[in-house]
């Protein structure tokens, strides 16, 4: 069979890929590797692995465009499409119902499922699990509610693959993360009150947004002292500091500071007022100190440059987004190359984001799984992405051409900007007990993965694939959210021939012996005809086989 | 028991849990000897985010009312609001509780509720005399969210890694039938019940649900089944598909050989109370596991159980009478539940939060601080009194730390949680394990247990 021995070929490629040594290309962090080893061949399992790492999910003719255009063809091209963004969805569908707040997930679904720029989706979903907001702890309630939640993704959006500086002044001026961190309507001090500036924002955007809470080296390890101690990125003092920067700021269109209207502005920039701005000396990271007397403009921007510049910020972000993109544990040298194209992105600039996406997956690492020793390359998906790749695959939509699913967290403990905490669905350190601990390897996506949750997302997904396809449900409501297996009915009557088809799809040509072993049995058990059953249950028990659960 | 060294442990536990039916479909999970004749659980409840314990047990004699209130500003509670609580131990300044702990002050009198005055984590004893040295240690990352619960849950400054609920549970598995139940955490998995030698688990505060499309019990699912299950037999080289596969399978196997004995429970008489209260339901889920503690041969279990919200950064007026008025009838509803399964002897239940917040205010709300009033409940709590030393609440007093009222802990969180441990029946070998830093306290300055 002729994907078979392709197979082959790619298993051959690799062995050759580990003693090129994955790890010396500190430079550019581009391929083709040094050191003679040839460029990987463009394979059309090579390129769903690409998909895989940079979309929502395979469809078919994405493959045929990776091919098309090559990886770094393709990645170019993706990143510069204009965005899509998700505001734009309260235009596009008129909003009927009353249960208005949680449209902003609907919005979601229909980015992430049909929206052409697919890598600029992933990043920015990749970003709201860093630069976390969680709608149960904004204020906006109805429509006003749903749209400032969208627009607030679509800030993570635009400035997702512009620059990590404005990205984050973005983010610090949007009025949903002022309420969500309570920035906004954050005062000078009043001794006579006992009132001091409010830590909450000062503190969540240096540990979780930019910095952390320790020093790190450029590769993302941890550095420590003569003593061996780890050494803090900041003290109190630094916080405190910060807190006093961010004083003065409210509602865009509120006339006065202590002003609140139900009209209030969830869209545009938050807007200062002096007199409400402390106007004190401000102590910041590495000792520097903002001179007294600054307006609130100009010690947010010395702040954030503060923030910005430091040595963290290109291994802290480069790591989180290697691991919520490629894998869970990346050598410290795949980790130093991105971080460096963060510093630098060859001309000059920190914090490209389109140089430092495009470093993460044209890396050697992410394109031949080839890691150092003492790690395993790939990771568990994110619950949502599983589902979000069935919809891509076999193209999943409803007559009404909205996607209709909000209450997203109930069965896969995840949903976009539904986060429980600023501490996102699961932590980039968890790791279960057992091998994953003893050998220190991290694999976040596993913390919501227990025995409170597994049985939600098989069952969920089984319904969609064996009970939403569009032979099984025949006469569908407008908001049924159907896929399309007419493709898969029809190679049925060859179950190898399908298997191989769903091998790629879904699998990057990854399916163990074992798994098309069981799906051939399953599928055996149907008799000689039952094409659609056999079609539905195949794509169901891959869908919900431990292998798809994994990117590898 | 006492005989057995960690050496020991690791392979019992790991056999106990083979036996339990985790590595083995065919074994069934219910056991089959004589109920056990004792009983006993500790239920840790978890308040995330900070709880602002400073409002919720508050001074109500004049100078410290005063002082109370002129530290708070607008965050104190009026005087007149206060709920009266009369500790057994009487003399010295009188306290109260927040006007939405109704249903604690009942439990208080009753003497089945007791407080912990400002506890927190620290490393070895301090005042604010001995913080001023910059040498003296102190937790790491004092005020961050994260490194504070961990500390908290790990029981241990330097981080091992396992948690102290986890620990104790390396000593208890033996005593179960099935030592896959021992630790249970409601909700999420929780460090505290992470060890190195025993698996923890979590389920949903709604229990168990069943695979509906590979069904055991439906003729049309068997192919199906039969099909998803070999997936899970399938021995995986890759560590995120095995570890996948072995919770997949680990959750099949719980739902199908204890699902059926939660789900088929009658209600139970004790009503949820009125209003959503997700804790409560949490606390239902716990009550169900105690209630087939039999049938599953279960003598000691640890329950984890946590509730958000706590971070009042903003909004504090209004935020935290709501939390505190779900803790107080969340807990009163699980009280109540003891009583109706006849364990309120058994089972002892206590509160945790990463830390305190703030006296002073950032005009709305609080911020991170330290020390913090905590809770137990239980028959065999000697309720009705206030442990440990009540802190100054004067900004700039003595226990102030920085001058701006982040109140420095008194007791630390080993010394509150030792009583709870020798009341569960762990030796004090086993203890200096669970607790490390234990002795660098004087470890029976508090005992609360009868």
């Amino acid at each position: 069979m002729q994907i078979k021995s392709l197979i082959v070929g790619v298993a051959t490629f690799l062995l050759v890929a580990c003693g090129g040594g994955s790890d010396s290309d500190t430079d550019s962090g581009a391929p083709p590797p040094t050191g003679g080893t040839p460029p990987p061949p463009l394979t059309k399992a090579a390129a769903v692995t690409l998909l895989e790492q940079a979309t929502f999910g395979t469809r078919l003719n994405d493959i045929d465009d990776v091919l098309n255009r090559g990886i770094e063809g393709w990645i170019d091209r993706q990143l510069n499409l204009s965005p899509s963004p998700h505001l734009r969805y309260y235009y596009i569908v008129t909003i009927a119902d009353n249960d208005t707040w949680s449209q902003h997930v609907n919005a979601w679904w229909m980015r992430s499922i049909r929206a052409e720029d697919q890598l600029r989706q992933r990043v920015a979903f990749a970003l709201s699990q860093i630069l976390v907001i969680g709608q149960s702890g904004v204020n906006g309630n109805g429509i006003n509610g749903a749209k400032s939640i969208s627009n607030y993704y679509d800030v993570l959006l635009i400035n997702g693959l512009g620059n990590y500086r404005d990205l984050i002044e973005a983010v610090t001026l949007n009025p949903v993360m002022g309420e969500y961190l309570s920035m906004l309507r954050n005062e000078k001090p009043n001794p006579d009150k006992n009132i001091r500036p409010d830590e909450n924002y000062a503190r969540e955007l240096m540990q979780l947004f930019t910095i952390g809470l320790v020093e790190l080296n450029l590769d993302g390890t941890v550095k420590t002292d003569a003593q061996g101690n780890t050494i803090p990125t900041y003290g109190q003092a630094e916080i405190e500091g910060f807190a006093h920067v961010f004083t003065g700021w409210t509602w865009s269109n509120m006339d006065r500071f202590k002003e609140w209207r139900e009209d209030r502005d969830l869209l545009g920039p938050m807007k200062a007022f002096p007199d409400f701005h402390d106007t004190g000396e401000k102590t910041l990271l590495n000792g520097v100190v903002l001179p007294a007397g600054q307006t609130p403009e100009q010690d947010l921007e010395q702040a954030l440059d503060n923030i910005f510049n430091h040595p963290n910020v290109g291994p802290f972000i480069s790591k989180q987004l290697i691991q919520k993109l490629v894998t869970s544990n990346p050598s410290n040298a795949y980790v130093q190359r991105v971080a460096t194209i963060f510093n630098n992105n060859g001309n000059g600039i920190r914090g490209d984001m389109k140089a430092v996406v495009k470093a993460i997956l044209m890396d050697n690492e992410a394109r031949t799984g080839t890691t150092s020793s003492d790690r395993v390359f790939g990771k568990v998906k994110e619950p949502l992405l599983r589902l979000t790749a069935l919809w891509r695959a076999f193209d999943g939509k409803a007559a009404n051409g909205i996607y209709d699913f909000r209450w997203v967290n109930n069965d896969f403990s995840q949903g976009p900007l539904q986060s429980p905490s600023v501490f996102n669905f699961f932590s980039p350190f968890y790791a279960p007990q057992g091998q994953f601990k003893d050998n220190d390897w991290v694999a976040p996506e596993l913390q919501i993965h227990s025995e409170g949750t597994m049985a939600k997302m098989t069952n969920h997904l089984h319904w969609r694939v064996l009970s939403m396809n569009n032979f099984a449900n025949d006469n569908p409501d407008a908001d049924d959210i159907l896929i399309n297996i007419t493709r898969e009915r029809d190679l049925a009557s060859d179950p190898e021939a399908l298997l191989d088809h769903l091998d790629l799809l879904l699998l990057a040509e990854k399916m163990s012996p074992e798994l098309r072993q069981a799906t051939l049995d399953f599928m055996a058990t149907y008799g000689e005809e039952n094409f659609e059953e056999k079609a539905a249950d195949a794509i169901g028990l891959i869908i919900t086989s431990p292998e798809f659960a994994v990117q590898q | 028991m006492s005989k057995l060294n960690r050496r020991d442990f690791f392979k019992l536990g790991a056999g106990t849990i083979a036996s339990a039916g985790l590595m083995n479909w065919s074994q069934p999970l219910i056991a089959a000897g004589a109920p056990p004749t004792d009983y006993k659980a500790i239920v840790n409840i978890f308040f995330l985010g900070g709880n602002d314990g400073f409002n919720m047990v508050i001074p109500r004699s004049d100078f410290e009312y005063n002082e109370y209130s002129a530290s708070r500003q607008n965050l104190a509670v009026a005087r007149g609001d206060i709920l009266p609580i009369n500790p057994i131990t009487a003399g010295g300044p009188q306290f109260g509780f927040h006007p939405a702990f109704s249903e604690m002050q009942q439990l208080f009198s009753d003497g089945k509720l007791g407080v912990m005055a400002n506890v927190g984590n620290l490393i070895q004893p301090v005042t604010k005399g001995s913080l001023e040295n910059p040498a003296t240690p102190r937790p790491r990352q004092l005020f961050s969210h994260n490194d504070q619960q961990d500390q908290w849950r790990y029981g241990d400054p330097d981080t091992t890694k396992t948690g102290w609920g986890g620990r104790l549970m390396d000593y208890k598995v033996m005593d179960n039938t099935n030592a896959l139940l021992t630790a249970m955490s409601i909700g999420g998995r929780s460090k505290w019940l992470v060890s190195d030698q025993n698996l923890d688990i979590s389920i949903g505060s709604n229990g168990f649900d069943r695979y509906n499309y590979v069904r055991p019990d439906r003729n049309w699912t068997q192919d199906r089944r039969t099909a998803f299950r070999s997936l899970l037999d399938t021995n995986y080289s890759n560590p995120f598909t095995k570890e996948f596969s072995d919770t997949q399978k680990r959750t099949m196997e719980l739902i199908e050989q204890v699902g059926d004995l939660t789900n088929n429970l009658a209600d139970f008489t004790t009503p949820l109370p009125q209003d959503r209260n997700r804790l409560a339901e949490s606390l239902r889920m716990v009550g169900r596991m105690i209630a087939i503690r039999e049938q599953l041969g279960m003598t000691r279990q640890v329950f984890y159980v946590a509730m958000g919200g706590f971070d009042t950064h903003d909004d504090q007026n209004t935020r935290q009478p709501a939390l505190l008025g779900q803790i107080s009838q969340a807990m009163k509803y699980f009280y109540d539940l003891t009583v109706e399964l006849g364990v309120e002897n058994s089972v002892t239940s206590f509160t945790s939060s990463e830390f305190g917040r703030t006296l002073t205010s950032n005009g709305d709300g609080t911020d991170h601080a330290w020390g913090n009033h905590q809770l137990m409940m239980g028959g065999m709590v000697r309720g009705g009194d206030i442990y440990g030393t009540m802190p100054s609440l004067e900004i700039g007093g003595p226990d102030d730390y920085r001058n701006d009222g982040r109140i420095i802990p008194t007791t630390s969180v080993e010394q509150f949680s030792k009583p709870i441990l020798d009341w569960f029946d762990a030796e004090p070998a086993q203890i200096s394990t669970i607790l490390p830093n234990l002795n660098a306290f004087n470890a029976n300055a508090i005992n609360y247990m009868l």
